[in-house]
């Protein structure tokens, strides 16, 4: 695997990608009625 | 706890992972000090730094004098309690500022101290002690001096500025433990590899997903916009605790992964504490690096002393039972009171304290008549309801303040 990374490091980096993605609603100042509707 | 959100941290931790790579001449610990110093500087601003680095100075210089009065028994136990109640009166000094309000405000001692904590400068030097999480850092000052007094090598000032305030761990904790700061000098740091790299992002990432959308969602869907945390019932109290557990996990996560991206020893905070096989067992399990610490600083000092003094036979088992009940209570009584400075504090400690040593107790006799003997698979669960459920029920006490 490239860089010496295993299936478990892609799988990894798949799942920090969605997290950051939901975190970018969520973290840092966005108004709260936001993450309050979207969840 | 804002500098997690602030770009700013993670330009510093970027900073800092390229640094810590840089082959140096120095100790790794005194390396790592300088890099913190610098990140203390950015995150927190000078001032800060500058206290920071007075303090480590300071406590640097007892513990020099310590190790070299070691041989003087008299003289080494007077600069040992010294020390110590040093640390204390800090301590209070910043919780009267912190909590001015604090029901033990009135007492002669604490008035003392809050008076002259707020005057000039030294009420400047607590609020930029307040930033970062100054009593986290009065606890690895006593973990320091026990260590030091204990025989082990005494850090350069630099590395113990790097020990008592990391930059990664201000927010929240955890508690780093004294020894195991030092074996970073016996170590290389971890070889920089995508697979590292991977890993410690992860575990930063999942610090954030638990704390900024699970935690802060879970909170949102309690009490709503802007609400308050609803404290009346029993299932008020079991909410607290699982939101409590979501962001502090979250938190100390984050820590737990920038330490494991810069090599600096970061223990882990939670252990599955849901899945606890007893109540004191989840002690074990939830805010590890408190545990730990009060374990080592409270209940095994106390523990050997009340033996050394009571002398129990084999067949005392009141006295043993006793001696082990204070030396549990002692430590949750401390808990308490660290987290704040009130009667009702003090209250849920007592009574996490108790509950632990009857439960011990109870165990040891039950244990014996062969009662315990159901099959794994149905006890254990039964096990972790009741354990979870008595720290919620026991919560009660002081879900308001803990709420607030």
């Amino acid at each position: 695997m490239m860089f010496g990374l295993r299936r478990e490091h892609y799988i990894k980096i798949v799942l920090i990608i969605l997290m950051l993605a939901v975190i970018s609603f969520t973290a840092g100042g966005v108004p709260e009625r936001y993450v309050y509707g979207g969840f | 706890m804002a500098i997690f959100v602030e770009m700013t941290f993670v330009v510093v931790v970027a900073i800092a992972y390229v640094l810590v790579q840089v082959p140096v001449s120095v100790p790794r610990t005194t390396w790592f000090g300088a890099i913190n110093f610098c990140a203390l500087a950015a995150l927190f601003g000078w001032h800060a730094a500058v206290v920071i680095a007075a303090i480590a100075l300071s406590y640097w210089l007892v513990l020099y004098v310590l190790t070299k009065v070691e041989n003087t028994r008299k003289l080494s136990t007077l600069v040992y309690v010294l020390a110590f109640v040093s640390v204390g009166l800090l301590f209070v000094g910043h919780k009267m500022l912190l909590e001015p309000g604090n029901d033990f405000a009135s007492w002669a001692p604490f008035k003392i101290v809050g008076i002259i904590s707020q005057q000039w400068p030294a009420a400047q030097v607590f609020s930029l002690l307040q930033l970062v999480a100054f009593s986290y850092v009065c606890l690895r000052l006593i973990d320091a001096i026990r260590a030091v007094g204990a025989g082990e090598r005494l850090l350069d000032p630099v590395s113990l500025a790097g020990f008592l305030v990391p930059f990664f761990m201000t927010p929240s904790g955890p508690i780093n433990e004294y020894e195991k700061h030092l074996e970073m000098d016996k170590t290389e740091p971890a070889t920089p590899s995508a697979a590292h790299f991977v890993d410690s992002i992860w575990l930063i990432t999942c610090g954030y997903f638990l704390k900024f959308a699970v935690a802060q969602s879970f909170g949102l869907f309690v009490h709503g916009i802007g609400g308050t945390w609803p404290v009346a019932t029993f299932w008020d109290s079991a909410a607290f605790l699982a939101y409590v557990f979501l962001e502090f996990c979250g938190y100390s996560l984050i820590a737990l992964g920038v330490g494991n991206l810069l090599s600096v020893p970061t223990p882990v905070n939670f252990n599955h504490p849901y899945l606890a096989t007893s109540f004191a067992d989840f002690w074990t399990r939830w805010h590890m690096s408190l545990g730990n610490f009060v374990k080592r600083t409270f209940y095994f000092p106390v523990r050997v002393w009340f033996t050394r003094r009571l002398k129990p036979a084999r067949h005392e088992v009141m006295k043993v039972h006793t001696i082990n009940a204070i030396a549990l209570i002692v430590p949750f009584a401390f808990v308490g009171l660290w987290h704040r400075f009130t009667w009702i504090f003090l209250l849920w400690g007592f009574a996490v304290g108790i509950a632990v040593a009857a439960e011990t107790i109870i165990k040891d006799h039950l244990g014996k008549k062969g009662l315990f003997s159901l099959p794994v698979w149905v006890a254990r669960p039964l096990v972790s309801i009741y354990s979870v459920g008595l720290v919620v029920l026991i919560l009660q006490i002081a879900l308001k303040d803990f709420a607030k």
